[in-house]
């Protein structure tokens, strides 16, 4: 029987250091504040280190610390209780709200699993599998997450006369 | 239907753009996880400022000026002209700015050297984010109001090597290229490899700070920093390089005459009617934008031409409040065939456009809130949106 691969200090390390900014721009959506998502990340990697013997190897390190980066930003924005998107448009322009914050109230108005997978997409630059990983869930859920997020930002915009 | 892909790119870049937040310390993380971190670069510059003292500051190259030792406290001066760095003046418009947030009264000296054109002083102050900024402080190279005239970079955060280089113009018309920053505290030796040399760094309590041999003016020839251990085993490296067709860090900016040729676009002044013209002009192979102004001139050459559905436009201030001018200028994409300019009142201008490129000056009144440009729109030719770009974000 193959051992279990624990996560060494060093590669976690390594990944800190390499992808120190996705992880704190990651955290900054969901928690709202650059100074809370550094805090959030510091704490997930600090989780990380102490818990590091409980990583089985049982799918990439990265994907591991990426549930650990979103968890920890989560639990620190049920803490602040502030949401990194506002929930209404910033300004309206001619009466009716300025297209940048159509898009904005359209991603902040979608479910949670989705923001996230938005998020991870474009803050993390990780491909579908990287989500799935990081998200623990298929490949398949993540394209069709992602695809309803589309359908739902797609949708709102339509319907705003132009 | 719409491809909402590049507009939530474009909107959740405009609503969290890249972090400021530089590496933070891996130390930190130790630390919360309980475990002992090594020990902190600030302390290995107390323990090695308290080491000197007791040796008597034998090792000269220890000794600055003629009243500061490695660790000091920095001057007055310098820690003003520190302070400047988390704050942004002079603006038309004032933008969100996250500074370093810099403790400045922490300000210590982490290194000297006795360069070519005379000392040179390392200066360091940690940030709130528990990383750290260096200043380099080049000795007669003061501003004409005898303020030191600090170079400086931030996000060091110690383990293997963080670096930067500079290229200076001391006063008397010598070129100063130099390299400094900070190495693993466990780093017993600092190697340089340039130019087919191999050069050893002197270290300073973890820090360095080297004049580049043989570097003139606007010459950047690739590097390489490596950091050794008391075994002599390779603990870090670091490379400096240009990657095709970037732009030199040290690039001295280019002259292209502009005498006899037909500016593409032309306005004038908003307050004194006078020119401002934006020229397109092949010059040594390249392709280069001049903007001659009242304010001086501006020159960009080489760099990639704009993607289809890219504004490569952006506010572009040419003097400081309150007399300054703001204006928009820069090259659309290949698909876009209108460019508008859309204001917090909701108003919108169309821009002018000649051969993908635009000159447009901002209007005074439009600097206030409630007035201000927040973004420009491009559109293809049925008139559908195909590019937006944010301008800001400004303070209220």
């Amino acid at each position: 029987m193959r051992p279990f691969q624990h996560a060494g200090l060093s590669e976690i390390e390594a990944l800190y250091r390499s992808r120190f900014r996705h992880f704190v721009r990651v955290a900054r959506a969901i928690v709202g504040d650059e100074q809370l998502a550094l805090e959030a990340v510091q704490d997930a990697f600090a989780g990380a280190v102490r818990s590091r013997r409980r990583y089985r190897g049982e799918g990439p390190l990265e994907a591991w610390l990426w549930r650990a980066v979103v968890n920890a930003a989560q639990k620190t924005r049920l803490r602040e209780a502030r949401s990194a998107l506002p929930a209404e448009p910033e300004g309206r322009h001619n009466g009716r709200p300025a297209v940048a914050t159509e898009v904005t109230t359209a991603i902040a108005l979608l479910p949670e699993r989705q923001r996230l997978a938005l998020f991870l997409r474009y803050y993390a630059d990780l491909d579908y599998r990287g989500i799935a990983d990081a998200l623990g869930v298929e490949v398949g859920t993540v394209s069709a997450t992602l695809s309803a997020a589309h359908s739902s930002v797609r949708r709102a915009l339509e319907e705003v006369p132009r | 239907m719409i491809d909402v892909e590049p507009l939530i790119r474009d909107e959740l870049e405009r609503l969290a753009p890249q972090p400021v937040a530089q590496l933070a310390s891996w130390e930190n993380v130790l630390e919360r996880a309980g475990r002992r971190p090594r020990r902190s670069a600030p302390r290995t510059l107390l323990v090695a400022a308290a080491a000197l003292a007791v040796a008597g500051a034998v090792a000269s190259a220890y000794a600055v000026g003629h009243h500061f030792l490695v660790g000091d406290p920095a001057p007055p001066e310098v820690k003003e002209q520190a302070a400047l760095l988390n704050q942004v003046k002079g603006e038309l418009i004032p933008r969100v700015h996250r500074g370093p947030a810099l403790r400045i009264q922490k300000t210590r000296l982490a290194a000297s050297l006795d360069a070519s054109t005379g000392r040179v002083y390392l200066w360091t102050a940690p940030t709130e984010r528990g990383d750290i900024c260096l200043f380099h402080q080049i000795a007669g190279n003061e501003m004409p109001d005898g303020r030191p005239n600090l170079g400086s970079g931030c996000g060091f955060s110690g383990g293997g090597i963080d670096s930067n280089r500079s290229g200076t113009r001391v006063r008397d018309g010598r070129w100063l290229s130099l390299i400094y920053g900070r190495v693993d505290e466990s780093a017993q030796r600092l190697e340089l490899r340039i130019k087919g040399r191999t050069l050893d760094v002197p270290l300073q309590g973890g820090f360095f700070l080297f004049e580049l041999p043989g570097v003139g003016d606007s010459e950047t020839p690739a590097l390489e920093l490596i950091a050794y251990d008391e075994k002599g085993a390779a603990l870090a490296r670091e490379k400096h390089g240009l990657p095709p067709g970037a732009r030199s860090p040290l690039h001295v900016p280019r002259t292209v005459d502009v005498s006899g040729e037909k500016p593409l676009l032309e306005i004038e002044t908003r307050r004194t009617k006078r020119p401002i013209r934006l020229y397109l002009i092949e010059s040594d192979g390249e392709r280069c934008q001049v903007l001659v102004s009242p304010g001086g001139t501006g020159t960009s050459c080489g760099g990639r031409s704009p993607g289809a559905r890219e504004i490569s436009v952006g506010p572009n201030q040419i003097g400081a409040a309150p007399d300054g001018m703001l204006l928009l200028w820069g090259e659309i994409g290949s698909e876009i065939e209108t460019l508008e300019v859309r204001f917090q009142d909701g108003r919108v201008e169309r821009l002018p456009l000649v051969e993908h490129f635009t000159l447009y000056q901002v209007a005074r009144d439009d600097f206030v809130h409630g007035r201000r440009p927040i973004e420009l729109v491009g559109r293809n030719e049925e008139g559908g949106v195909v590019a937006r770009r944010p301008l800001g974000p400004w303070r209220p």
